[in-house]
C-alpha cells in the first residue's frame, strides 16, 4: 500500500491527470501552463502523467503520413543559423543603464538633485507613452469595502492588476485572479498572483464588457482545483469604461 | 525518481526496450542538428499520425497536427529536462498539445449544442481494444483493468479520443457531475495502482 494522498496532493494529481487527459477548457490550460512554471510539485505531476499514460499512445493504430509531409516540415523550420540566441539587451535598456553611470558621476559631483531631475525628465521622454486603460475594475475588500486592488486592460487585451493594499496570504494558500463575463460560462482564471504585491500581468483578455466581474479568491498553493473559485474571494468589483 | 540518462556518452541507455534514443535525440535537436528530428520522424511519424487521428478525425489535420508539433519540437527541444521526464513521453506529449488544442474551442462549443453533439463520430475503435494491443504484462494495462469499467471508458475516452466532459457524459449517457466524478477518482486508483 502507498501511504493516503493528502487532499491538497489529490487535488493537484487530479488537475495534472486531467490536463493529461485533454479535459481542461482552453483557459484553464492556459491557466496550468503557467502555473507549472512556478509550481515545480504540479510541474512534476503533469510530467509524471505525460509518462504514466503514454504507453497508450503505442497501442493506437499507426497511419503513414502524407507522402510530403517531412519536407513540409523542413521548409518550415527556422535556419540553423537563427537558432536561439540570447536575447540582446534593447535601446531603452542601454540607455537607461547609460543614464544610471551618468547619475553617478553627476553625484559625486554634487548635482545629485540636478542630475535626479534630469534623469526623471530623460527617462519619462525615453519611456513609450503610457497607454490609457480602456477599462478598469476597482476590487473592493469583501469585509473591508476598502479598494484593494484595480485592474486596467488595454487596447489589445493586455491587462495589468496593481494591488493597492498588502494581502495578507497564509502558508501554502495562493490567490487566484478570475473574471465573469457570460454567467452561463462561469468565472474564467486569470491565473495565481505572484507572491511579491507588486503590479502583475495576468496576459490578455478579450474586450472587456462593461460590468464584467473581476474577484481574487483564496486559494490552495497551486491554484483552485477545480478551475472554479473555492476559496473565500476577498476582493471583488465590476469593471467601468471610461468614456472617450 | 527516474534515472538521469546519460546523454553525453553513446546513444542507447541499459534498461530501455527501445533502441532509439530519444532524450540523445532532442540534445541534438537543440544543437541543431536536423539529423536528430529526421531520425526521430523517421521512428515516430507514423505512430504520431495515428495518435492526431483519432484525436482529429481527419487526415488532413492530423498531418498538419504533427508538422506543427515537429517544428515545436526543433524549436523548443532546449526546454527538454531529461532529469523530470523521457524524452518520448515529452514528444507526444507536444503532439497530443496540439491535436487537442485544434479540437478544443470547436469541442467547447458544441458541448453546448446537443445536435453537434449527436453528430460527433464514434471513435475509430473501441476503446478496449486498445487495452488488447497492449503488453499483456505492462503496469499501465493492469492498472487500467483494475479500474471499474467506466472510470476505466471515460479515462480512455478523454485520452485517445480527445473527448471533453461533456461528450464522454454524452456518450456513455450518464450525467456530467457523475462523469466528472468518476474520471477523478479513476486517476487517483491509477496513480495509487502505478505508484
Amino acid at each position: 500500500m502507498t501511504p493516503a494522498m493528502t487532499p491538497e496532493e489529490e487535488d493537484r494529481q487530479a488537475l495534472a491527470g486531467e490536463h493529461v487527459l485533454g479535459l481542461l477548457s482552453a483557459e484553464e490550460v492556459a491557466w496550468v501552463e503557467r502555473a507549472r512554471r512556478r509550481d515545480a510539485l504540479l510541474d512534476q505531476a503533469i510530467t509524471d502523467w505525460q509518462e504514466r499514460l503514454q504507453p497508450l499512445d503505442l497501442a493506437v493504430t499507426p497511419l503513414e503520413p502524407e507522402p510530403a509531409l517531412w519536407e513540409r516540415i523542413t521548409a518550415s523550420l527556422a535556419p540553423p543559423a537563427q537558432a536561439p540566441r540570447p536575447v540582446r539587451p534593447g535601446l531603452l535598456t542601454r540607455l537607461d543603464a547609460g543614464l544610471w553611470s551618468s547619475l553617478g558621476f553627476w553625484r559625486a559631483a554634487g548635482f545629485a538633485a540636478t542630475a535626479a531631475a534630469v534623469l526623471i525628465a530623460a527617462t519619462t521622454w525615453l519611456r513609450p507613452p503610457q497607454p490609457t486603460p480602456i477599462a478598469i475594475a476597482v476590487l473592493l475588500g469583501r469585509e473591508s469595502q476598502a479598494p484593494g486592488a484595480i485592474v486596467e486592460t488595454f487596447a489589445g487585451g493586455r491587462t495589468r492588476l496593481v494591488p493597492l493594499a498588502p494581502i495578507d496570504v497564509p502558508a501554502g494558500r495562493a490567490l487566484q485572479l478570475w473574471t465573469l463575463k457570460d454567467p452561463a460560462q462561469g468565472p474564467i482564471s486569470l491565473g495565481l498572483l505572484p507572491s511579491g504585491q507588486g503590479p502583475w500581468s495576468p496576459g490578455t483578455l478579450d474586450p472587456v464588457q462593461p460590468g464584467q466581474l473581476f474577484e481574487i479568491s483564496l486559494e490552495p498553493g497551486t491554484g483552485s482545483p477545480t478551475g472554479r473559485p473555492t476559496g473565500p474571494v476577498l476582493l471583488i468589483g465590476r469593471a467601468a469604461l471610461p468614456p472617450g | 525518481m527516474k534515472p538521469v540518462p546519460d546523454t553525453s556518452s553513446q546513444p542507447q541507455a541499459a534498461l530501455r526496450d527501445d533502441r532509439f534514443d530519444y532524450e540523445a535525440a532532442l540534445v541534438a535537436c537543440a544543437r541543431g542538428d536536423r539529423r536528430a528530428l529526421e531520425a526521430i520522424y523517421a521512428a515516430e511519424a507514423r505512430q504520431l499520425v495515428g495518435v492526431a487521428q483519432r484525436i482529429v478525425r481527419r487526415r488532413d489535420l492530423a498531418n498538419d497536427v504533427v508538422h506543427d508539433a515537429f517544428v515545436q519540437i526543433w524549436n523548443r527541444a532546449a526546454t527538454f529536462d531529461p532529469r523530470r521526464g523521457s524524452g518520448r513521453a515529452w514528444i507526444y506529449a507536444v503532439v497530443r498539445h496540439r491535436a487537442l488544442n485544434m479540437v478544443r474551442d470547436e469541442r467547447f462549443e458544441t458541448g453546448l449544442d446537443e445536435t453537434a453533439l449527436a453528430e460527433t463520430p464514434d471513435p475509430a475503435e473501441p476503446v478496449p481494444d486498445l487495452l488488447v494491443r497492449m503488453a499483456e504484462h505492462a503496469a499501465l494495462r493492469r492498472c487500467l483493468e483494475a479500474l471499474d469499467e467506466q472510470r476505466r471508458t471515460c479515462i480512455l475516452l478523454a485520452y485517445t479520443d480527445g473527448l471533453s466532459h461533456t461528450q464522454i457524459a454524452e456518450r456513455l449517457r450518464a450525467p456530467l457531475g457523475t462523469v466528472k466524478a468518476w474520471i477523478r477518482r479513476g486517476l487517483l486508483s491509477l496513480r495509487d495502482c502505478l505508484a
